[in-house]
């Protein structure tokens, strides 16, 4: 309900100021930060027999790379885009363990193996309205965003459960799936001339689910990850350039 | 403009950087352990004509402390004939205390557990099929009476579509006979698909049947 209510706010603010005059200098910038998973994105628990947790997922605080813009067209007015990259990072030797561990139990099995390899990589595109609060060379911005998130990779897990001998693998599959995002970010914004600028920023971005594929699963037992939550809160410094 | 410039090519280069960077691989492999162990399993039956008569079969493994089995018993299983029983699992750990109800533990894991239930001897190779509870290869004895008795499964898993399991079952007993039923409880870990081959033997005993 909350992305909804977002996303019909976006869309009305933007298009309220859509035939407005421009009265602030827009300005497009570029930043890099760190970016923190939250949630069940950077839970990394396997849960327990039949209660597994089909939505952890092992995320780990990674960076972000962008691309970002405010085009004023009312006043303190502004549509603003986004464009970012971000790195989640991998399973850790723990994380497998843990998986392992809970895939043993899950299927009472002898032996549980997990192999992981590839990252949590993905692009973010966000546009939305922005409202500014100028103080001097100061200007403190608030953004609703909509979006997507597109996927690049995510954890490649593989399992192979044993059991008296004989093997029965399947597989967690890396996903380049594409959802809707949604989110808001607040920033401070120092502008050293009239053309350059510094600002610091909070972002969150959140989405229900990239879809992911399963295969080689035969029977409903053990851990079951088919859609994973993205939340992650991001902290950023970058530079930007009015015009 | 040459410093934003280069601004811009540091930020894209980094990005590119982190882009490119492959990913290791981490593998992990949990520590063996035992499977439960079972020493007791039973079958309790009751007549669907009449819920007073009651029987039962039991196949007891006597282990000692480091849990090997030391020697095995079995009681005799006795039906009317021309009968309908309805059957139910019932297995125990009684190295555990208290004592570990290992069905209960089956019921929980019934995704991947499958029971089979074949009676001796008989004249002609049962139909198998995923619905059937009957052992494939069993050897076919035309010179000796069978033991006159059908058995149906009646309960099942959340499998998508669901398999039946075999905690649950309908004996049907026909003329007097005497024979074997074998019991075998498949371990089938994410390889059950209603039929016997895949996954390896929980349990695997013979009963004495008697139908008179």
């Amino acid at each position: 309900m909350k992305k909804y209510i977002i996303l019909i706010s976006a869309v009305l603010i933007t298009l309220t100021t859509f035939k407005a005059k421009a009265q602030e200098k827009s300005y497009w910038g570029v930043f890099g930060g760190v970016s923190v998973p939250t949630g069940q994105f950077a839970n990394s628990d396997y849960g327990t027999f039949l209660h597994d947790n089909n939505k952890a997922g092992f995320a780990k605080t990674g960076m972000t790379l962008g691309l970002d813009g405010a085009w004023y067209v009312h006043k303190n007015w502004a549509i603003a885009a986004t464009v970012s990259y971000q790195d989640q990072g991998q399973l850790s030797a723990n994380d497998a363990h843990t998986l392992a561990a809970g895939y043993q139990d899950a299927f009472g099995v002898d032996q549980g193996a997990v192999t992981s390899t590839k990252r949590y990589q993905n692009l973010n595109v966000l546009v939305g309205p922005q409202y500014s609060f100028f103080f001097s060379k100061f200007a403190v911005d608030l953004r609703a965003n909509v979006g997507l998130i597109k996927s690049f990779s995510t954890p490649q897990i593989n399992i192979v459960i044993t059991d008296a001998g004989i093997s029965y693998p399947f597989a967690q599959e890396s996903s380049k799936a594409s959802a809707f995002a949604y989110g808001g970010s607040a920033d401070l914004r120092y502008n050293f001339t009239k053309k350059l600028g510094l600002v610091l920023k909070e972002n969150y971005v959140a989405s229900s689910g990239i879809d992911i594929t399963n295969t080689q699963r035969v029977n409903n037992a053990g851990r079951l990850d088919t859609k994973q939550p993205i939340t992650i809160l991001q902290t950023t410094l970058g530079l930007n350039f009015s015009f | 403009m040459i410093k934003r410039k280069h601004a811009v090519y540091a930020l894209l280069g980094t990005a590119l950087f982190y882009a490119s960077c492959s990913s290791k691989s981490e593998q992990a492999v949990a520590p063996n352990i035992a499977n439960e162990t079972i020493t007791q399993a039973s079958l309790k039956f009751t007549n669907q004509a009449n819920v007073t008569d009651t029987t039962s079969c039991t196949y007891t493994f006597h282990v000692d402390n480091n849990g090997n089995v030391t020697s095995v018993d079995s009681t005799t299983l006795t039906l009317k004939a021309n009968s309908k029983y309805n059957a139910v699992v019932y297995m125990l750990d009684q190295t555990q205390s208290p004592v570990f109800v290992v069905s209960n533990e089956i019921k929980d894991r019934e995704n991947y557990h499958l029971f089979f239930y074949q009676p001796t001897p008989i004249n002609a190779a049962p139909v198998i099929s995923n619905t059937s509870p009957y052992i494939p290869g069993t050897p076919v004895n035309t010179s000796a009476a069978p033991l006159n008795l059908a058995i149906q499964r009646t309960d099942l898993d959340t499998n998508n579509p669901p398999l039946q399991i075999g905690l649950t079952t309908v004996f049907t007993t026909g003329a007097a006979s005497t024979g074997n039923l074998r019991w075998v409880l498949r371990h089938q870990p994410n390889a059950k698909n209603g039929t016997y081959y895949p996954g390896s033997s929980d349990l695997d005993v013979n009963f004495v049947t008697v139908i008179k």
